[in-house]
């Protein structure tokens, strides 16, 4: 069967507890008479198609669990991941502080060439805002990334975020790609968009 | 009638056939090659699931929550139906859209990727690569 789309690429959410990242990803669900099935098993991730370039991308993007801090995610959690939100919450002084430790993690984790992007999310907040869109303006700058600031609330540039990076990991996989076809390059021996579909392997 | 089997899953995973005696609202959605003729979609926002000539009907006895359960329902004890007919497809890449849900027991089941409704489907964790799309809880339309 011939495959019907040109990237795959997993995506994941990486930031403190509370500062939106499964309302970033997930619909607000503030019924509170009715209870669906779904909002009580609670999802693990999604699959998205999206069209850059005229090219087809399919996206799996995956939440992380609440409790998880930068401490206890390890190498196994970011296997496979090629583009990584780092979210912090506006109001939340500390959770914009720990964006370096979290950092810091998927350096020594991440694989290195993993695509970051940094989220400054309830930017709905404004009278509660504690960290200046200035401020993470320039941490995004000193660490070389892009960054966004967002509202889950208000579906502000959260679609656009998701864009932006996709876009910047098929740029560099597209510089890969070029770099391969040169002749006298040895070619590697795993092709990335050919890999089989294995997360029930590594599920968290 | 309402029942729950989510809770008493035996250790076999359920297995799966061409379904052979289709109904009758299904005859003018399948192609010669068994094949779906239309777009499945979400049935309440329209969502684009899969596309046409993706997926093959077949027969698989299935236990799907509903939708809709009582508040502070467990999600082992929720209610739901059997049901039968499922359009099958064996990379989950083939989707265009649909969320996965957390596992329960050892199923994963399937949901609209934009309103969240669901299930709309299931995989089984320990079987081979299949997931089911459940023909009564979807649309087909392009
Ligand atoms: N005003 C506002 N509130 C938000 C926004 N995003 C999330 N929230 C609220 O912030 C709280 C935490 O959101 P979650 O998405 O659960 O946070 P999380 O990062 O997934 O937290 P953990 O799962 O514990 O790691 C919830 O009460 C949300 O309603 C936003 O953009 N604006
Ligand atoms: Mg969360």
């Amino acid at each position: 069967m011939s495959r019907s789309y040109d990237y795959l690429f997993k995506l994941l959410l990486i930031g403190d507890s509370g500062v939106g990242k499964t309302c970033v990803l997930f619909r607000f669900s503030e019924d509170a008479f009715n209870a669906t099935f779904i909002s009580t098993i609670g999802i693990d991730f999604k699959i998205r198609t999206i069209e850059i370039d005229a090219k087809k991308i399919k996206l799996q993007i995956w939440d992380t669990a609440g409790q998880e801090r930068f401490r206890t995610i390890t190498t196994a959690y970011y296997r496979g991941a090629m583009g990584i939100m780092l979210v912090y919450d506006i109001t939340n002084e500390r959770s914009f502080q720990n964006i370096n430790n979290w950092i810091k993690n998927i350096a020594e984790h991440a694989s290195a060439d993993v695509e970051k992007m940094i989220l400054g999310n309830k930017c709905d907040m404004e009278d509660k805002r504690k960290v200046s869109k200035e401020r993470g303006e320039n941490l995004a700058v000193e660490n070389g990334i892009k960054f966004m600031e967002t509202s889950a609330k208000q579906s502000h540039n959260v679609e656009e975020a998701f864009f932006t990076l996709a876009r910047d990991i098929k740029a560099k996989m597209d510089k890969k790609l070029q770099q391969e076809k040169t002749p006298d390059v040895v070619q590697p021996g795993k092709d990335h968009k050919h890999k089989k579909s294995k997360w029930f392997c590594n599920i968290l | 009638m309402a029942q729950n089997s989510l809770s008493n899953t035996s250790d076999k995973l359920p297995s799966h056939e061409v379904l052979k005696d289709v109904p009758d609202n299904l005859k003018e959605l399948i192609a010669d090659n068994g094949k779906n003729l239309k777009s499945i979609r979400c049935s309440t926002c329209k969502s684009l699931i899969l596309n046409k000539d993706t997926a093959s009907l077949v027969k698989r006895e299935t236990f799907l929550p509903y939708p809709q359960q009582k508040k502070n329902q467990k999600a082992e004890e929720a209610e739901g139906e059997t049901v039968n007919s499922f359009w099958h497809v064996q990379d989950m890449y083939t989707f265009e859209n649909v969320g996965f849900c957390k596992t329960i027991g050892t199923v994963k089941f399937l949901m609209c990727a934009d309103c969240e409704i669901g299930p709309v489907g299931v995989c089984d964790t320990r079987g081979p690569r299949d997931f089911f799309v459940s023909t009564d809880r979807i649309a087909h339309e392009n």
